[in-house]
């Protein structure tokens, strides 16, 4: 070992300092509690849609937001993970969570596009905006939480680090809203509810890279 | 010292926790093993700043490593990832030596064999990795590695991006 190296090393042993190692728990902890936090403020502040408050639960409600909630904890989970690297590791269950949850908004297009149902006067009034806009507001803690455990990481794979956290809070946020909005619609459901992952995916892959680059 | 994966994982263990004496001899270690693990990969002249450089990120991204798990798949993860990025930065380099028998090097190589670059290197189609290992590790120019493997000077340049596209979404896939 030359002396050049043995400074560098001591250098480093010099700046040593304590430090509390990760672990995925206590990612996934941190996760939990920002999406709690999320959904209970976002109860408290803008309240239950009415059937829901009442004790009755439509099967449109209970599915949707059923593959919501898997979406984020396949993603999350996809994200913790990939903030402690190790070779071997591959983590590939987030891609059926996604394709299985992608069977929504694809049956909503293929009912649009047969006429199976009647169609809706309009498809995007004010409220569909409305939706897809707080999907992806509501889903900034989350979003924040995961960078930052990110951040203190090392993603080897950072584009798609990226795109986890989108589509984790893209998620989050839609389940947080969906228990607000009182719309039954299977083509609302399908199509407004779904955006918010979708852009909050995009976003994610395109924006959170140059957050996390180590 | 012999880098084994339990000592090592114990060693990182107790630097985590503060021990300097334990990540003195822990990163005496990772330098040793991580110059012969970019040997085969590196320009001669590069080999010293790019193990410097990932001890440096071993030392900032400490707590990513959670101590119940194996030490060197960590290690490789962070290694393959300096490596890649250390490609990318690269325009010229000074040719390197490919001739070096990691089978001289003990048991505990049989480990590095298979956290390998060449096991990465071998996930990329045959002209992404002819023209990264031509520009980005011998050191030719774009014209140079053109002429040398068949490759119009073009085809040259997209199969780097590619193939360094898909080195970086491979560091943890490809065993």
């Amino acid at each position: 070992m030359s002396s050049k190296s043995d400074n560098f090393i001591d250098a480093l042993v010099g700046d040593l300092r304590p430090v509390r190692a990760m672990r995925a728990r206590d990612g996934l902890a941190l996760a939990a509690l920002a999406g709690g936090t999320t959904i209970s403020l976002t109860v408290a502040m803008l309240g239950l849609r009415p059937d829901v408050a009442a004790g009755n639960f439509s099967a449109l409600f209970l599915f949707a937001n059923g593959l919501l909630l898997a979406v984020a904890i396949g993603c999350t989970m996809a994200a913790v993970r990939m903030g402690m690297p190790r070779v071997g590791q591959s983590s590939h269950g987030w891609k059926w969570v996604v394709a299985i949850a992608g069977l929504l908004p694809i049956a909503a297009v293929i009912m649009l596009a047969s006429r199976t149902e009647a169609m809706p006067e309009t498809l995007a009034r004010g409220h569909e905006l409305k939706c897809v806009a707080m999907g992806l507001c509501l889903g900034l803690l989350t979003a924040a939480t995961l960078i930052v455990w990110l951040r203190r990481g090392a993603p080897t794979s950072i584009g798609r680090a990226g795109l986890m956290v989108g589509l984790a809070s893209g998620s989050v946020g839609m389940l947080a809203f969906s228990l607000h909005c009182p719309i039954d619609s299977f083509y609302h459901v399908g199509l407004w509810h779904s955006l918010p992952i979708l852009l909050g995916g995009l976003l994610g892959r395109i924006a959170i890279p140059r957050l996390i680059r180590w | 010292m012999k880098a084994d994966e339990a000592g090592m994982a114990r060693l990182m263990a107790l630097a985590q926790g503060g021990d300097r004496a334990a990540y003195s001899a822990l990163l005496t270690a990772c330098a040793t093993w991580l110059k012969r693990y970019f040997s085969r990969r590196v320009a001669p002249s590069s080999l010293d700043d790019l193990v410097q450089e990932t001890l440096l990120t071993l030392h900032r991204k400490l707590s990513s490593y959670d101590p119940t798990r194996p030490f060197f798949p960590w290690l490789a993860a962070v290694a393959r990832y300096r490596w890649v990025d250390h490609l990318r930065l690269i325009y010229r380099a000074e040719m390197v030596e490919l001739d070096r028998d990691l089978a001289d090097h003990g048991d505990h190589e049989q480990l590095a064999a298979r956290l390998s670059l060449e096991r990465l290197f071998a996930h990329l189609p045959t002209g992404q990795a002819r023209a990264i290992e031509l520009v980005k590790i011998h050191g030719l120019s774009i014209a140079e590695a053109s002429r040398a493997c068949g490759q119009s000077e073009p085809l040259v340049k997209t199969n780097i991006h590619r193939g360094l596209k898909k080195l970086s979404m491979l560091i943890e896939e490809a065993e």
